[in-house]
């Protein structure tokens, strides 16, 4: 079960990988009065991942993310912490259905990311490089 | 027909059974192991995959601490009841468990790592599943437990179907043989029933084999028959075979028995012709060829009469009598008849037996008397000088029975050890050089053997070449009932030395009286008697006639038995000697006849018979007759029996031919030869007696005392007093006292030790025993003397004191016919019998006896009157 596990793991893998060939760099923003300014990938995962709904001063995050199934979701969790959108929805079925924990809101864009980030102090989210307004402050390149 | 245990339903039941249930719980314990280890197994498989099942979900409840999530899964696998508690736990020490029961042992559990739901390679946390073992256990045993019932129920099932095949395919059918077999008789052609519808099985099987042995035992039976049948008639052949051979047996018996009879009646003639004519003036050449001749036929007699002896005992034909008799009488018999054959040789003839006398035993007086005559003969004929002893003792006494022990020692040739066994088998002698030299049938060992064995008794031998052999041999006898009144003294000495009566060439003896010497005495004894002789030979009675006609006899003869007896009827006889065998009327038949003649003369009547056992004995006994004498008549015999008979008239052959009437009442004393020696004067008697006494009362203690000290000198001096003691006994006709100091000085002079203390014992009992005579005759004489004064000599010495009073008183009163004669009579009857008188007139006194205990006192006192006169004569003190 194992060994057939893995090999699951292995295939999702190189599967992911190949649209993600040539993708542009994604960045982590948040707002710029953000106690912080920089942020490392496993901070912003548990951020992602519910694990934690605070920085690390203690103070409350509000944890904006892409639709579903959009790309740019499946190519920041690849490049945050390595996890297939599958598994993440998975994770976040278990965690809403039984865990009773909600996952971060969603915003259609990255547009509409960047005007919540920009207008709330405890924001934080993702956007292409390329899209990202000077509002925001770069807590973390993803490439 | 089988029952209970040994039954094999029953054996089988109880084999089948055991071994089936005990192969099913050994199932079940074997495989108890193997249930419970696959019960676990199973148990951790489940869990395993229950556990992946939860894994991911756990891994998230732990990644994300999420509690909900954790006790999900915990409940989703505490729901499994082998699930006893569960733990989520992180590395961070985010914990969430739960358990059915507190206080679990949780190191025990299933650990399984969590990974991380980013990085499945990372070990976040791990998932605790502890199971419930012993319900595990609990359940395997069950399972076990179910597994052997179920084959114990297979097993009972198995065996009763078992069983019943068993019972009707094997039990029955073989039963119903067995019933078949037993009620089968061999010998009626019975045969176990197979029919066709009979199947081909082993049961079968055993029926044609069971049918195939009744066929062989059917043959094997006809056979015995047959066998049983031919035996039937092999044992009546032999049956007839043996009867035949006995008869055979009867038939050589008689006829050796008649032969023996035929050969001993001329035998007779031989004899008596020769002693007849040794008696006759002759050359000294004639003398000794007829004393060879002599010799060679009583030897011939001898053989012949040891033939018949062992033919009897060979079929068993002897029983022996059982009779009352005097030992010490048999013994001295016994010497006396064995002295002719010391004649000629230079050897003494010993009897040794014990101070107290023997008595009256019961027995085989003639047998036994032949053992010794026998061992005697044997003695002496096999020893040219020397002694030969007879010892007799007592070896113990049980009850009514008394065990002797009877010895004969020899100085002759001796039996080498080789020959000492053989000697007793018949027709055996020591060697073949014996034969030739001493002749002999070498029957005599082997009748005595038998004759001993027959006594309860036992017979050995012990020999040393050279130097002499000793015979001994055990009888077992009855003890008499009352010892008869002896005329020997209790208290005499038992030793006794016989002198051969007949010359001996070289004796130095000169006072032995001579065969001629003796015949005068006899002649003077009985000359003048009237004796009828009765034999139907001729020649026999020629013999008879002659011997008897040289003592002085007037003979008549009769030549049957009638005839006799109507002689006896007419006249008068002092004596009768009767054939037994003789045609007509034989010898016991006229016996009884004369006995039951009620006349007044019942003379002895003497048996003369080539017959001499114990039944003949017994049978002339009870005709009548008064002794027997054997054939062919010995002359010494002969004339020993007449005294017997008709007794002496003179003292000095009554000293010398009866040892009975030496002593009278006065023990150890011949009275009548001292008297005679002192001329019947009583007074030099009575002086010479008080002489004696005084000097020798003390020689016992005397000779004990020197003998005591050892000293040569003093062995001397006994010697001496013995040798001074010799001569005054033989003057005083001590006989009994002559002889033992003789024996004690000759032992004395040859330093023959061992034999002092029993030869001075025996001296002095026989010089206490003279003394007390001596000095008991002496007060006697003085007591006559002063009382009567007129009374005679020798009516004193034969102590017939009271006698004189009786015979005056009895001649009064059978004259008055006065019944008290009877009393008188009866005591005076002893007193003269016991005396001098002989037996002719005893003959008389048995006759006055008859007529006074049938009160014919007349008649009494005619024959009192004829003895009166001799009474006188004897009072007279009659010399010749």
């Amino acid at each position: 079960m194992n060994i057939f596990a893995h090999h699951l793991l292995v295939l999702s893998a190189v599967l992911a990988a190949v649209p993600n060939v040539g993708a542009a760099e994604l960045s982590v923003v948040a707002h710029p009065q953000n106690t912080y300014d920089t942020m490392d990938k496993s901070q912003v995962s548990d951020l992602y991942l519910g694990r934690t709904h605070l920085f690390p001063d203690g103070s409350h995050a509000r944890v904006i993310d892409h639709p579903r199934d959009s790309d740019i979701r499946k190519e920041f969790f690849e490049k945050v912490n390595g996890m297939s959108l599958n598994q993440v929805n998975a994770y976040w079925a278990r965690m809403t259905f039984t865990g009773r924990v909600l996952p971060p809101e969603t915003a259609a864009d990255s547009q509409a990311v960047q005007a919540i980030v920009v207008d709330t102090p405890q924001a934080i989210g993702y956007v292409p490089d390329a899209q990202r307004q000077p509002a925001v402050k770069e807590m973390l390149r993803l490439q | 027909m089988i029952s209970g245990r040994s039954s094999l339903e029953y054996r089988l039941t109880i084999f089948v059974g055991l071994g089936m249930t005990l192969f099913a719980l050994l199932i079940g314990v074997g495989t108890y192991d193997y249930v419970v280890d696959t019960e676990v197994n199973n148990a951790l498989i489940l869990e395993d995959q229950l556990a992946r099942t939860v894994l991911s979900q756990a891994s998230v409840g732990v990644y994300a601490k999420n509690i909900l999530i954790s006790q999900d899964v915990i409940q989703a696998l505490m729901v499994n009841p082998l699930i006893l508690a569960v733990q989520v736990s992180s590395h961070d020490g985010f914990l969430v468990e739960q358990n059915k029961t507190p206080g679990l042992d949780v190191t025990k559990a299933v650990i399984h790592p969590l990974p991380s739901p980013v990085n499945a390679a990372e070990s976040i946390g791990s998932l605790l599943v502890l199971l419930d073992f012993p319900a595990i256990h609990r359940g395997a045993t069950q399972k076990s437990l179910s597994y052997a019932g179920v084959m114990v129920a297979q097993s009972v099932v198995a065996t009763m179907i078992v069983l019943i095949l068993v019972h009707t395919l094997l039990v029955k059918p073989v039963t119903r043989l067995a019933k078949r077999m037993g009620a089968i008789k061999p010998g009626h052609g019975d045969r176990l029933p197979i029919d066709d519808h009979s199947r081909d099985d082993e049961i079968l099987l055993l029926a044609r084999s069971a049918n195939v042995l009744l066929d062989a035992a059917e043959e094997s039976i006809a056979l015995e028959r047959q066998l049983r049948q031919q035996l039937a008639e092999i044992n009546h052949k032999l049956q007839e075979t043996l009867q035949v051979a006995e008869q055979a047996t009867r038939s050589k018996g008689l006829f050796l028995a008649n032969m023996s009879h035929e050969i001993r009646t001329p035998m007779n003639g031989v004899v008596g012709m020769i002693d007849l004519a040794l008696n006759t003036p002759m050359s000294e050449t004639g003398r000794d060829y007829l004393s060879q001749a002599k010799k060679s036929s009583r030897h011939l007699l001898r053989v012949i009469q040891d033939i018949l002896d062992f033919s009897r005992l060979e079929e068993r034909g002897i029983t022996l009598e059982s009779l009352e008799f005097d030992l010490d009488t048999l013994l001295r018999d016994a010497m006396d008849m064995c002295r002719w054959g010391a004649v000629g040789k230079d050897i003494q003839l010993i009897l040794v037996s014990p101070p107290e006398p023997l008595g009256i035993v019961i027995g085989d007086p003639f047998r036994l008397q032949q053992i010794m005559i026998n061992l005697i003969d044997n003695a002496l004929k096999f020893t040219e000088a020397g002694e030969v002893i007879l010892r007799a003792g007592v070896l113990e006494r049980l009850g009514d029975k008394i065990k002797l022990l009877f010895s004969v020692q020899d100085t002759g040739l001796g039996i080498s050890r080789e020959y000492q066994d053989k000697i007793f088998s018949s027709f055996t002698q020591a060697d073949e050089s014996i034969t030739r030299k001493y002749g002999g049938s070498g029957l005599g060992l082997s009748i005595c053997q038998s004759l001993v064995t027959l006594m309860d008794g036992a017979m050995c031998l012990e020999s040393e070449p050279g130097r002499g052999s000793i015979f001994y041999f055990t009888v077992t006898l009855g003890c008499g009932s009352e010892p008869v009144p002896r005329v020997l003294p209790r208290e005499s000495h038992r030793l006794e030395i016989d002198v051969p009566l007949f010359d001996r060439e070289t004796s130095a003896n000169a006072s032995s009286p001579s065969l001629s010497r003796i015949r005068a005495l006899v002649r003077r004894a009985v000359s003048g008697a009237r004796v009828l002789l009765v034999d139907d030979q001729a020649v026999n009675r020629l013999v008879a006639t002659k011997m008897l006609e040289n003592v002085g006899l007037v003979v008549e003869t009769a030549e049957t038995g009638l005839g006799a007896v109507n002689r006896v009827k007419s006249q008068h006889y002092d004596l009768v000697l009767m054939d037994l065998q003789m045609p007509e009327m034989d010898g016991l038949t006229a016996t009884r006849c004369i006995r039951g003649e009620a006349c007044g003369a019942n003379p002895p009547i003497l048996a003369m018979s080539a017959h001499v056992t114990g039944e003949d004995r017994r049978k002339c006994l009870e005709a009548g007759l008064n002794d027997l004498i054997s054939k062919p008549i010995d002359q010494e015999h002969l004339f020993r029996v007449l005294l017997r008979w008709m007794g002496p008239r003179n003292q000095e052959v009554q000293g010398v031919a009866n040892s009975e009437r030496r002593a009278f009442s006065f023990p150890g004393i011949d009275l009548t030869i001292a008297l005679s020696r002192v001329n019947q004067d009583w007074r030099l008697l009575r002086t010479v007696f008080a002489d004696f006494r005084s000097q020798y009362a003390e020689a016992g203690e005397q000779i004990d005392h020197w003998l005591a000290s050892g000293h040569p000198d003093d062995v001397l001096a006994a010697e001496r007093l013995l040798h001074a003691l010799r001569g005054i006994a033989g003057n005083l006709a001590t006989p009994d006292l002559l002889a033992i100091a003789e024996t004690f000085e000759a032992a004395l002079r040859s330093r023959d030790t061992g034999r002092w203390p029993v030869l001075l014992h025996a001296f002095r009992n026989t010089l206490t025993v003279v003394l007390g005579s001596m000095a008991h005759w002496e007060r006697q004489m003085a007591q006559r003397v002063g009382a009567a004064g007129t009374v005679s000599d020798v009516r004193l010495a034969v102590d017939c004191l009271s006698a004189v009073t009786y015979i005056e008183q009895l001649q009064v009163l059978l004259q008055a016919r006065d019944v008290r004669a009877q009393t008188v009579f009866s005591i005076l009857k002893p007193l003269l019998i016991n005396q001098i008188f002989s037996r002719i007139w005893l003959d008389r006194l048995h006759s006055i006896d008859y007529y006074v205990d049938h009160f014919d006192f007349s008649k009494a006192l005619a024959v009192w009157m004829t003895v009166l006169p001799e009474l006188t004569l004897l009072e007279q003190g009659e010399q010749r």
